[in-house]
């Protein structure tokens, strides 16, 4: 996969509370292959999240993006759009749940990325990860 | 700020492309109406406010590494 080595990320609309950080790493959490885990890491070294693919966890998971954020992205080829769900893991990991509301999407082929609020009320910001 | 007086039916207009309308107003609730090209993403601030507040929160400030006897343990759990 093509995501797997580290790659520089440029946020074209900055994560949401860190307005102030466009510049990240996108990496895989650990060497193993079956840490699906991926870390997204400010450059300047002091922010980290965690992230997953989010259709691990509903495979119909589609968001839809604006033509605001696709320029934002330009993106040339579908194919090179990922889709990230912001990962909590709290220490009672059996609670561990993922925003589907407010999706992480990077163009692969450039770094550019955004973070997407969908209006759709299905999505949760604190959705499970493994059922209840 | 802008303030401006609105009965039901009436709207205001922001620039050229939004429209927003008030469909009806009882008990304190204001129903609005918003007409905006499809690129205008329209969204209720608090939405925004409880995402920020969640980003807040799960960010952390190393890249904990038991982090992977976790995702593996998930994997396997999502795999049954």
């Amino acid at each position: 996969m093509e995501t797997d080595k580290p790659m520089d990320i440029t946020f074209k609309r900055e994560i949401y509370g860190f307005e102030n950080i466009k510049e990240y790493t996108l990496t895989k959490a650990s060497e193993s292959a079956d840490n699906p885990f991926r870390f997204l890491k400010a450059s300047d070294g002091n922010v980290c999240f965690i992230l997953l693919d989010p259709k691990m966890i509903d495979r119909s998971y589609d968001p839809v993006l604006d033509d605001k954020e696709m320029k934002s992205l330009e993106l040339k080829d579908p194919a090179d759009m990922r889709i990230y769900g912001i990962v909590v893991i709290p220490n009672d990991i059996k609670m561990m749940t993922i925003n589907l509301r407010s999706p992480i999407i990077i163009n692969i082929e450039n770094g550019n990325a955004i973070q997407l609020i969908l209006e759709d009320d299905r999505y949760s910001i604190r959705h499970r990860i493994l059922g209840c | 700020m802008l303030v401006i007086s609105r009965k039901s039916g009436e709207s205001i207009l922001i620039g050229d492309d939004i429209e927003i309308t008030v469909i009806e107003s009882q008990n304190g609730k204001v129903k609005l109406g918003v007409n905006a090209k499809k690129s205008i993403r329209v969204l209720r601030k608090e939405i925004v406010d409880e995402v920020t507040a969640e980003n807040i929160h799960a960010s952390s400030k190393n890249d904990d590494q038991s982090i992977e006897k976790i995702g593996i343990f998930l994997n396997k759990e999502i795999e049954k």
